[in-house]
């Protein structure tokens, strides 16, 4: 079982990830700025643990693109939250899965920890923009 | 108590003769199956915790309505799990929620959850389910870890979900 295609998957996500963020930042309310920031922190640090996990398993980890469609027009802050747990949510899935195409415990640790964080993240967004409820029964399904 | 343990020795001697006959044995089907049971499948804990979770969350509701709000999105989803652990063990999905303290009956011996009983503070209330959330959690983790790659997507999301649920409730 050779979960490097998946890991690409992941990897990619993030990299779609972080520069949603840019967006996210660019159109939210100040007052969430240093959360939005923060954010995109925890995505650029597995970004990097990602990339090097391929590198040592001898893949090239994909480059990110220089642009992404956005699924909808961010312009105000609502929907730059809207955009933060689409974010989210994106990126829960494709962790969700790397689980089902390793077998190996450590990796497997690794993508539940991804998974969880993305879907606690989106979840604090969802919070944040008064979304009910602020939870998912599967996250990343 | 008694009634039920000697309906399950029955069904226990039913299966070992539908093994025998299955094997196409003609002589008498004695000791082919000696081999001890295969060790409980590990959905089945997460199964139980869940629907006793379910039991706690009616149980607050019905102790602090004023809570109902907060606790029923995260009760109704928590339902979904039981419906998709019960799928994944080829389990018959329909149960009613009081059903629940039956099916969970060699798990819970000696346990505390009795019944579970709700603190009179609200607080106090959303805590005792936290943890609970929590446990059930930390469970589907370790699962998620060792068991094989169909399931593993399926039980971190249950994991992921604990995590989230969690924090609603804190």
């Amino acid at each position: 079982m050779d979960p490097t295609d998946a890991l690409q998957e992941a990897l990619a996500a993030e990299h779609a990830v972080i520069w949603g963020y840019g967006v996210v930042g660019a159109a939210a309310a100040d007052n969430i700025l240093d959360r939005v920031r923060a954010a995109e922190q925890v995505h650029r640090a597995r970004r990097s643990d990602t990339a090097a996990r391929l590198h040592e398993a001898g893949a090239a980890p994909v480059e990110p693109e220089a642009a992404y469609e956005l699924p909808f027009d961010v312009v105000d802050p609502p929907t730059a939250l809207q955009l933060a747990v689409e974010l989210e949510s994106g990126c829960a899935a494709a962790w969700r899965y790397v689980l089902g195409q390793t077998d190996d415990a450590e990796l497997r640790g690794v993508a539940l920890a991804a998974l969880t964080a993305c879907a606690v993240q989106a979840t604090r967004w969802r919070r944040t923009a008064g979304i009910s409820p602020a939870t998912v029964a599967f996250p990343g399904q | 108590m008694a009634a039920a343990l000697t309906r399950r020795r029955f069904l226990g001697c039913g299966g070992v003769l539908l093994v025998g006959a299955c094997t196409g044995g003609t002589g008498p089907a004695a000791p082919t199956s000696s081999a001890p049971p295969p060790p409980p499948d590990p959905l089945l804990a997460l199964l139980e915790e869940r629907e006793g979770l379910l039991a706690a969350y009616e149980a607050t509701g019905t102790a602090h309505p004023d809570l109902i709000g907060r606790v029923q999105p995260l009760q109704s989803q928590t339902a979904e799990h039981v419906t998709a652990l019960r799928l994944a063990l080829a389990l018959p999905t329909a149960t009613s929620t009081s059903s629940a303290g039956s099916s969970s009956t060699p798990a819970s011996k000696g346990g505390s959850t009795s019944g579970p009983a709700v603190p009179a503070d609200p607080a106090a209330a959303l805590a005792e389910l936290r943890s609970a959330v929590q446990a059930s959690g930390s469970a589907a983790e370790s699962v998620c870890v060792s068991t094989t790659a169909e399931r593993a997507p399926l039980v971190g999301s249950l994991a992921a979900a604990s995590a989230c649920h969690a924090l609603m409730l804190s």
